[in-house]
């Protein structure tokens, strides 16, 4: 895998949907697989447009990866033995901040950061805010869950009943 | 609905794929009642491939579930928060309970649980422990004490198939039976094997592990593991332990791996000695090495928690819960106080010892282990063909691909020259944008087609989806010349194309690209060649480069450019790649989809089946070979793909059944082919496959003479179609 482009001080330019402009570094892209196969192929000059991505979501990302990058720079400056100390701790913090970000956020702003991710391709980010929805998710009706994602049954009525009584235990 | 701070936005639309993200992580109790939310997530929970995602997070989890052998059966559900262990769900497995024999359980893999009569032999049932769905065995052939129950997916199948086999003292021989599930078939024997003493020290432990594909089980000597692929025993060598006498031989899973924990004592009085615990880890399967990864030192006051009978089960990825069955002794490891090394010496104590890590948990608990998770129902394993495009893909190892590199060069005398090509940046990039916005526009055709046959018997929209195809196909644009090598080229012939197609399925075989994006490629380089007059040293180039198109369009995980200059030797560079990528995506305008005689091949298959369920994987790899045989003839550019597709299923049913009729009425219709149409094709495809053109170029055959294709490429076959077979019917 041939890295040669990323260096830590040059810069990229994000451009969201709304046109707004966001510079991140290459090194915090990293952790966007369709970033990273653009500076592989060296493709980053100039503005990258992220046509689906828009500004408060953009930022958010943004927010998360310079995060997770912090925290592994902040790894590889320890020594060896402290690190392996502070490995748990840091695992716990990390945890601590993802889970507070993440509940910071309505349900739209999640379901934008969703969408974003998985277009940007960051795997983490994408499964934290996946477990989140999946939190939501847990003990609610169809009926609840058919209105929270704007989605219309086409099951007929005998239809339903028949899959309510497959599973019926998990309704009682 | 959002904060006031925000511009307005609309609410996005959550992709399908997003949705089945969120969903395998939604505990099994409230994703039950979202079967019902409609029908597209009802499918989703119930798919094969959604199963498989969610064993794997499941496995994460630190989740429990335990089976206690009194009555009323019943199944708990325990979560683990690094404290206590906490009762979340609980249900009965035998509602109407007459009167049980004792009965046994044992994980048998994938959360399923196996539960036999110890008194009646040969009976058992399956238990789902997530669907409370319990699906009764057929009465197994080979009976005798001890035997075992393993389950485990064949991956070139996509089938569950659990294996119950009976070891003899006597004869020193296992005997063994299969069960495909979703079948109605019964147990099917596969040959003893003999000698193989196999002998469990107690007829209770029945209980094999699950990893890396294949099952295993220990008999405190040695380890053997079933492959479901391959339907055959092998001994799995155990770790070199050193000097301690061993007194238990666990085996479990950690992190996903096949895992040993061994406990033996340091001193030879039983009373007051100190035991050591050691977890050692397979790190490579293929290569059976195994790790010491932890040792752990353990005073005890219990001379009996060791015992070979115990259970132990690992979960989110190091916490081991070890349970003595008949001394109710219960205990955790949290491997985290433990310094992790690779290295196979550590003296690391830990503070774990039986006091502190008690864990507290009802009497009569005669199983615990780690419960992936599985949803699947019990039949739900049937869909064949559109599955394996879900097979892992694994990159080559490098090494292994000198002989692809090599045989382009003996094939293709001119070495490619090295004029080098300059690359434009920003054309890359706008290329890169196109090529996402593109696939995205493109994404419902794909999807329309790769699904299409799996839902073909139960919607009403397949004629509609297949006229489409059809009308897609035949757009002038998406077309070859039919007699290029004549009209535009000047240097290449028809034997280099050949050979280039040879090679690309080479390398489609080696990064495992699947057969859709072979067949991409090779639509990319006849409508390059009708339009662009390429010199014979460029011709490779053009190949790795639609491949790499057709990659990137197809497959989950594509190679990447570097790997399309390796196995060409290194003759081309990534620039060069790169801009024949380019210049094909302009070319094509980047309209990657196109339908493809594999496209069709899904559509007929399925068609075929008609009303008998049952698969014939014998007959779909046939048709699979004999469309990619078509490759290689340039006579066979000039047919259209879903008339290809149509001759190869035509000369499949005659291959295999060659007194009858391989046309049908209903084929006729739903194709709107009649024999007549597919004379030539047909012919053509028969002489490819009898040899009879192209002898020296192998790469298909020898693809398909391969295990996992069933050998079809062996099939011997009458030397001449009838010509009866091409008149009209008339039914």
């Amino acid at each position: 895998m041939s890295t040669p482009s990323v260096s830590v001080n040059r810069v990229l330019k994000l451009k969201s949907s709304d046109g707004e402009i966001f510079e991140v570094k290459q090194t915090v892209a990293v952790q966007s697989g369709v970033l990273k196969q653009m500076m592989e192929d060296g493709c980053t000059e100039g503005e990258i447009p992220l046509n689906n991505v828009d500004s408060p979501t953009l930022a958010k990302i943004i927010e998360w990866c310079n995060k997770h990058h912090d925290n592994d720079v902040e790894g590889r400056v320890l020594s060896e033995e402290r690190e392996k100390e502070k490995e748990k701790e840091k695992a716990a913090d990390m945890k601590k901040w993802e889970s507070e970000f993440i509940d910071a956020l309505n349900r739209d702003e999640i379901y934008f950061l969703l969408t974003g991710s998985n277009y940007m391709d960051i795997k983490e980010l994408l499964d934290c805010a996946a477990q989140k929805v999946a939190d939501m998710v847990k003990g609610k009706t169809p009926e609840a869950i058919r209105e929270m994602f704007n989605i219309q049954s086409d099951f007929t009525e005998e239809e339903e009943e028949a899959i309510r009584k497959e599973n019926q235990w998990a309704f009682d | 609905m959002g904060r006031a701070s925000y511009r307005k936005r609309s609410i996005p639309f959550i992709p399908f794929e997003i949705i089945s993200l969120i969903l395998v992580r939604v505990p099994a109790r409230s994703l039950l009642r979202l079967r019902c939310v409609c029908k597209d997530w009802c499918n989703l929970i119930d798919s094969f491939s959604f199963v498989r995602n969610q064993v794997s997070i499941a496995s994460q989890q630190p989740h429990v579930v335990l089976a206690p052998n009194n009555f009323p059966l019943s199944y708990k559900s325990f979560t683990f928060n690094g404290n206590v262990f906490k009762e979340s769900s609980r249900f009965p497995i035998v509602e109407n309970n007459k009167c049980l024999d004792y009965i046994h359980a044992g994980e048998v893999g994938f959360g399923f649980t196996c539960f036999q009569y110890r008194y009646r032999l040969g009976e058992a049932f399956l238990f789902n422990p997530l669907r409370r769905q319990v699906l009764v065995l057929p009465m197994a052939t080979c009976i005798g004490q001890p035997h075992w129950y393993g389950m485990g997916i064949d991956s070139t199948i996509n089938e569950y198939k659990i294996v119950h086999f009976v070891s003899s003292v006597d004869t020193d021989s296992l005997a063994a039976e299969i069960y495909t599930l979703g079948t109605k078939s019964p147990w099917r024997q596969i040959p003893s094997i003999s000698p193989f003493p196999f002998h469990s020290p107690s007829i209770d432990h029945i209980t094999g592990v699950s990893a890396h594909g294949d099952m295993h089980w220990t008999d405190q000597c040695k380890i053997i593991s079933f492959d479901f692929e391959k339907e055959g025993f092998k001994l799995t060598p155990h770790p070199d332990m050193g000097y301690n006498p061993v007194k238990s031989f666990l085996l479990t899973t950690l992190r996903g791996s096949l895992a040993v924990l061994s406990f033996s004592k340091t001193q030879a009085e039983i009373w007051d000695s100190e035991i050591q615990a050691e977890i050692w880890v397979m790190k490579d399967y293929e290569k059976k090495i195994w790790v010491k990864e932890y040792k752990i030192s353990m005073n005890t006051d219990h001379p009996k928690f060791w015992d070979y009978d115990c259970n132990v089960g690992a979960f989110s990825s190091h916490w081991i819960f070890v349970d003595g069955i008949e001394h109710d002794h219960k205990f955790l490891l949290d491997l985290y106080e433990t310094t992790r090394t690779e290295q196979s010496i550590m003296e690391n104590r830990v503070e774990s010892t039986l006091s502190k890590k008690r864990v507290s948990l009802s009497h009569s608990l005669e199983l615990e282990l780690p419960k992936r998770v599985a949803l699947s129902e019990l039949t739900n394993s049937s869909n064949v063909v559109e599955l394996s495009r879900n097979v892992q893909k694994q990159q080559p190892k490098r090494s292994s691909s000198s002989s692809s590199k090599r045989k382009y060069k003996e094939d293709v005398e001119n070495s490619p020259s090295n004029d080098s090509t300059r690359e434009s940046e920003s054309g890359n990039r706008e290329c890169k944008r196109k090529l996402k916005e593109k696939k995205e526009n493109e994404v419902a055709i794909v999807q329309e087609t790769s699904e299409s046959s799996s839902v073909l018997q139960k919607c009403s929209f397949s004629s509609s989806i297949y006229e489409h195809l059809r009308s897609l196909e035949m757009e002038v644009k998406r077309r070859p010349l039919p007699k290029y090598m004549e009209d535009v080229q000047n240097d290449i012939s028809v034997n280099m194309r050949e050979i280039l197609v040879d090679w690309l399925v080479e390398v489609a075989e080696e990064y495992n690209l699947v057969s859709d994006t072979l067949y991409l490629t090779i639509a990319y380089v006849d409508r390059f060649l009708s339009s662009h007059a390429l010199s014979r040293n460029k011709l490779q180039l053009l190949g790795v480069g639609c491949m790499l198109i057709a990659s990137k369009y197809e497959e989950i995980s594509p190679p990447h450019v570097e790997d399309f200059c390796y196995i060409t030797d290194n003759s081309y560079t990534n620039e060069e790649v790169v801009s024949m990528e380019t210049e094909v995506l302009n070319f094509l305008n980047f309209e990657m989809s196109t339908p493809t005689t594999k496209n069709f091949l899904r559509v007929f298959i399925k068609s075929t089946h008609d009303n008998s369920r049952a698969a014939d994987l014998r007959f779909e790899f046939l048709c699979c070979y004999l469309a990619e045989l078509s490759l290689l003839d340039y006579g066979c550019v000039q047919y259209l793909p879903s008339l290809v597709a149509a001759s190869a299923i035509f000369l499949s049913r005659f291959l295999i059944q060659p007194e009858k009729h391989p046309w049908s009425m209903a084929l006729q219709c739903f194709s709107g082919y009649k024999p007549t149409e597919l004379k030539d094709c047909v012919l053509a495809i028969h002489d490819l496959h009898m040899d009879r053109r192209i002898s020296s170029l192998q790469a298909i055959r020898e693809k398909y003479k391969q295990h996992k294709f069933k050998h079809v490429a062996t099939l011997s076959s009458p030397s001449e179609v009838p010509a009866r077979y091409f008149e009209a019917i008339n039914e």
